[in-house]
């Protein structure tokens, strides 16, 4: 028993997080499945073409004109009729992914409780012997059982005689666990005592941590995804049609030809390998777990381990003998936050939120908006989660005064461009599509939020760690879910890049309300009330209480077991007592001589001030958190920055309140306490309550890294320590660069100013089966329209008019091109509007004749007659696309 | 493999791990249970929550047994064991196994070698030691041990 001062004992009581990184890769599998058998079902294929026949059912009136139709498909996700009209193919549909999803989970439980067995039959493994030589390999397996605390539920032991390498391995299921033995391991006995102990604890502590159940289910699931998933995907992708009625069709070598099939197979291989070598790192972190808990007695065996090639390092199971001594030599090195492991993480925490959002999206007939919210409270929970796990080791890292800021600020970062990186590679995105000055400034965003969400839940847990590096469930708990609120508190700010599925977790919005809003930093107060008015809705309530409920509980883990009593936090109050007071001052100077539209303080200009006081505000705190994280503990300056803000915000409402107003009185909205003047101060009071502190938290860290500057001399162990992590710094400046890079490598995003789509564009064929209804004979006038129809259309009247008002050899050689691309094209599924659309093709083709052999006058009114049918096709495609609802 | 071949092999097999490797007698039964149910190589690879780190040797035992069978299938041959013979041992071995009772003990009688017997012997171990993975180093060590073995009842 080791003493209670240990690092090794300290690290062992804390959560590390890779049980949840395994349940990552679970949900993975799930999301990915459900993705797979949404796209690859066979009703899937006709999804598109449903769609579009139900955006023409429910179309407006055809007063609204042709383009009414483009544009009402952009909203008909909102429409009931719309909804209900698709709900028979989306409930087939989904009927698929329950099954396939089902199927996956039946088959990796089969397999879960298969492998043992199999194991045991494969390897011919018997029992241990009974035989009388044996007693004293029995006897110490029975000490070595109790002492690592299983003397209560000890696991069943077993050999393989034939294995012939110094070893061991646990297997079985969840409550039975099994440990094999080697051959080699048991001749050691007899030989070195010391190392087979090492090797049987090693193998107990894998017992006792647990890990039995969660690779063996981690196992069985990703054989059973690629067998019930991945391979229907696969068939699917490669264009073999299977009919509802299993009838198998032959491979398209269209299909086999399209770019998008190969980009996403290449994806689909790229997710295979990360969860691979997902799995294998995280075994590796169990492997040290299970060797710190094991003790310094296998020290002996690492110590005669040959070096591995580099190459190796990333597929095995196990880390390198060097690494291995290093973590039981030195545990706490150990504890230090890697980027690798956290951004692999945020990566499969992507994949899974992108996929199960387009696994669901199918499901947009029930209940749409849960099925809006719920991938993105998902993210939130896993994203909070993951911090939740690792900051209580990166909190003993930093504890100990080696690499306080990489400490903080690492885990946050790490996760967050894992997310990032994640979302661009989901397997049903075009490649490079998040790429806009919007999309990058949007993710920047995102990776700097999560980072001081991280880097303040770091110092909530360095406050909440015990004296002997243990931690309460309860102090995980709370740390987590205030870091759950605080990120979905600050969810809104993705809706300025349409990410709604990603941390929307209010009310949809649909991009048109987006992209009304402008460049980012175009209009402060419209992104204020974007995001004011999200938080007001989070919270469900438009009181100050409830924003005050949310500053508490960003207070509550600052505070932790231990309230610091520092003089620097009593200089926050006083900074912060001091600016309240002011606002108070100014409410109230405002009240006894209000400004008037004529007076020479204008209400706007009140406005405006108002606004800069509290800017000003914000900065103080930053610049109150980084003074003092320069020459204290970065909880201290936390707490500062909360102290300079909280009697601000005190004291402005006790001025609204004590002052209130009177209708007509002409104050400014921001110092009256009803409506819209209610709505502005709530919304400030959120902006505080919510920004002030996060961004107190980069003051923080700002004055951490000055601080780390300004050190005028530090121990040799300080130095290694700063090398180290200096190398981690351009490892993590690379990848943000790097992912600055891959967002920004297409220009400004079209679709921010572009207008509304259609959502779907089936390709017209030459040859269309007789429609069997008018809403079909209407479908397939639509497909012709937007698939490439109106082009055309345009292109043959902008030509035909060009010619018309300046004929000249360029305008009829423009006109003959044009029209001889249209003539090309598919017919027209309606005969009235083909006979005019011929008609009017004619025309134009014989004035392209005429005026190329110099007859202009001919010409000329061959034109004219082709601009009248063309004014009259648009008629007759008007009426075709208007059907009886 | 009738009860007295196998019997014959235990013995030879046991006779070579206690002079060359005795501290794999305690659980040189449980290699003769894994031996006889049909394994007969192994997959020295690292497994899921394994070790990681551990030296791979070559176990004697199999190789014992290995030895042993080819020791006995050269000096008696196959041919001649009548099919009936054959199945009725495996049927008593399946019925104890059902019993639960313990492994009879295999008291195996060796017939004694003449020295050119002894000698043919000995090359056809040696390269099957060889092809088994013995350590050239270990390989007489090992055929010397199983040869002593003829001697015993001396």
């Amino acid at each position: 028993m080791r003493a209670g001062g240990d690092p090794a004992e300290h690290l062992l009581r804390l959560p590390t997080g890779t049980t949840l990184r395994f349940l990552v890769l679970l949900l993975l599998a799930l999301a990915t499945a459900a993705l797979a058998h949404s796209t690859a079902s066979p009703p899937a294929a006709r999804f598109a073409d449903e769609i579009t026949r139900c955006e023409i059912l429910n179309a407006p009136p055809a007063s609204t004109g042709l383009d009414g139709y483009a544009t009402y498909a952009e909203a008909a996700v909102a429409d009931a009729g719309f909804r209900e009209c698709v709900r028979p193919i989306t409930l087939r549909i989904s009927g698929y992914v329950a099954t396939g999803v089902g199927s996956l989970l039946l088959l990796a439980t089969a397999l879960y409780w298969l492998r043992p067995v199999w194991i045991i039959w494969r390897r011919r493994l018997v029992p241990l012997p009974g035989a009388p030589e044996f007693d004293v390999i029995r006897a110490e397996l029975a000490d070595l059982t109790a002492r690592s605390g299983l003397g209560r539920r000890p696991p069943v032991f077993l050999i393989d005689p034939f294995h012939g390498r110094r070893t061991g391995f646990v297997f079985g299921r969840g409550r039975r666990p099994l440990v094999c033995l080697s051959g080699g391991l048991l001749a050691l006995h007899g030989r070195d005592r010391a190392a087979f102990r090492a090797i049987v604890r090693h193998e107990l502590a894998h017992v006792r941590n647990r890990d039995v159940a969660i690779t063996g289910w981690t196992i069985a699931v990703w054989r059973a995804f690629l067998v019930t998933a991945a391979l229907p995907f696969a068939v699917a992708l490669s264009g073999i049609e299977v009919s509802e009625d299993l009838t198998v069709g032959r491979p398209s070598l269209d299909r086999l030809a399209d770019p998008d099939v190969w980009w996403i197979s290449l994806r689909l291989a790229l997710l295979a390998a990360l969860v691979y070598l997902s799995r294998n790192a995280i075994l590796r972190a169990r492997e040290l777990e299970a060797d710190l808990r094991a003790g310094p007695e296998g020290m002996t065996v690492h110590s005669g381990a040959t070096r591995d090639p580099w190459w190796r390092r990333w597929i095995s199971h196990h880390p390198p003998a060097s690494v291995r001594r290093r973590v039981v030599e030195d545990p706490v090195w150990w504890a230090r936050p890697r980027f690798g492991a956290l951004a692999a993480t945020g990566v499969v925490i992507g994949l899974v939120v992108g996929h199960g959002d387009q696994a669901t999206w199918i499901l947009i007939t029930t209940r749409a908006r849960l099925v809006d919210t719920l991938p993105r409270i998902v993210v939130s929970a896993l994203l909070a989660g993951a911090l939740g796990l690792v900051v209580w080791q990166a909190a003993l890292f930093a504890r100990r005064g080696r690499g306080r800021l990489v400490a903080h600020v690492l885990p946050g970062t790490a996760l967050a461009v894992g997310v990032v990186l994640g979302r661009e590679a989901e397997l049903n995105r075009d490649p490079f599509v998040l790429s806009s000055a919007t999309a990058l400034v949007g993710s920047a965003v995102f990776v700097v939020v999560v980072a001081a969400v991280g880097a303040w839940m770091v110092c909530c847990a360095r406050n909440w760690l015990r004296e002997d590096g243990g931690v309460h469930p309860v102090a995980v708990v709370v740390v987590t879910a205030a870091g759950a609120l605080v990120l979905y508190c600050w969810a809104s700010w993705m809706f300025l890049r349409g990410w709604p599925t990603l941390f929307g977790l209010t009310n949809w919005m649909d991009r048109q309300t987006i992209a009304s809003s402008g460049a980012v930093f175009g209009s402060v107060e419209t992104i204020a009330a974007l995001m004011t008015d999200s938080a007001l809705a989070n919270v469900q309530s438009k009181s100050a209480l409830a924003q005050a409920s949310v500053v508490v509980l960003w207070l509550l883990p600052l505070l932790g077991a231990r309230i610091p009593r520092r003089r620097s936090a009593r200089v926050g109050l006083l900074v912060g007592g001091v600016s309240g007071l002011v606002g108070f001052v100014l409410t109230v100077i405002l009240r006894m001589f209000p400004p008037t539209a004529s007076s020479a303080v204008s209400p706007e200009a009140v406005r405006s001030a108002w606004w800069a006081f509290l800017l000003a505000f914000a900065v103080l705190a930053q610049v109150v958190a980084a003074a003092l994280a320069g020459r204290s503990a970065p909880s201290t300056a936390l707490m500062a920055a909360y102290a300079t803000i909280a009697p601000a915000l005190v004291l402005i409402v006790l001025s609204v309140t004590v002052c209130g107003c009177l209708p007509g009185d002409g104050l400014p909205d921001a110092v009256c306490l009803r409506p819209p003047g209610w709505l502005f101060l709530a919304a400030h009071l959120g902006l505080l309550a919510i920004a002030v502190p996060m961004t107190g938290t980069l003051g923080a860290l700002l004055g951490m890294a000055l601080r780390a500057v300004r050190q005028p001399s530090i121990t040799p162990e300080q130095e290694q320590n700063r090398t180290r992590h200096r190398a981690a710094l351009p490892l993590l400046a690379g990848t943000l660069a790097m992912a600055a890079g891959v967002a920004s490598a297409k220009h400004l995003d079209a679709e921010d100013n572009a207008p509304p789509a259609v959502m779907t564009q089936p390709t017209p064929t030459t040859k269309l089966p007789r429609p069997s209804s008018p809403f079909e004979a209407a479908y397939f006038v639509a497909v012709w329209y937007t698939g490439g129809g109106k082009t055309h259309m345009d292109q043959v009247r902008n030509t035909v008019r060009a010619f018309i008002s300046s004929p000249s050899e360029n305008t009829c050689s423009a006109m003959g091109t044009a029209t001889r691309q249209a003539m090309a094209f598919a017919r027209a599924p309606d005969d009235t509007a083909q006979r005019t659309w011929h008609a009017a093709l004619q025309a134009a083709n014989r004035a392209g004749g005429q005026c190329g052999t110099g007859r202009w006058n001919d010409a000329a009114g061959s034109a004219l007659t082709a601009d009248e049918h063309l004014d009259q096709l648009v008629l007759d495609l008007a009426r075709a696309l208007t059907i009886p609802k | 493999m009738d009860d007295v071949v196998t019997g014959q092999v235990k013995t030879l097999a046991r006779a070579v791990v206690e002079k060359v490797a005795p501290e794999e007698l305690p659980f040189f039964a449980a290699t003769c249970e894994a031996y006889f149910s049909g394994r007969r190589s192994a997959r020295n690879r690292e497994d899921v929550l394994g070790f990681g780190l551990g030296e791979v040797v070559t176990l004697v035992g199999p190789v014992a047994l290995a030895l042993a069978t080819s020791t006995v299938h050269h000096l008696a041959g196959e041919a001649g064991r009548s099919v009936a013979a054959r199945g009725l041992s495996a049927f008593r071995r399946w019925r104890r196994r059902r019993s639960a009772e313990p492994p009879r003990e295999e008291v195996a009688e060796l017939p004694e070698l003449s020295p050119a017997q002894e000698a043919e012997l000995r090359v056809v171990l040696e390269r099957r030691a060889r092809e088994l993975g013995v350590e050239p180093e270990r390989v007489d060590e090992v055929v010397t041990a199983l040869l002593s073995a003829f001697k015993r009842d001396e």
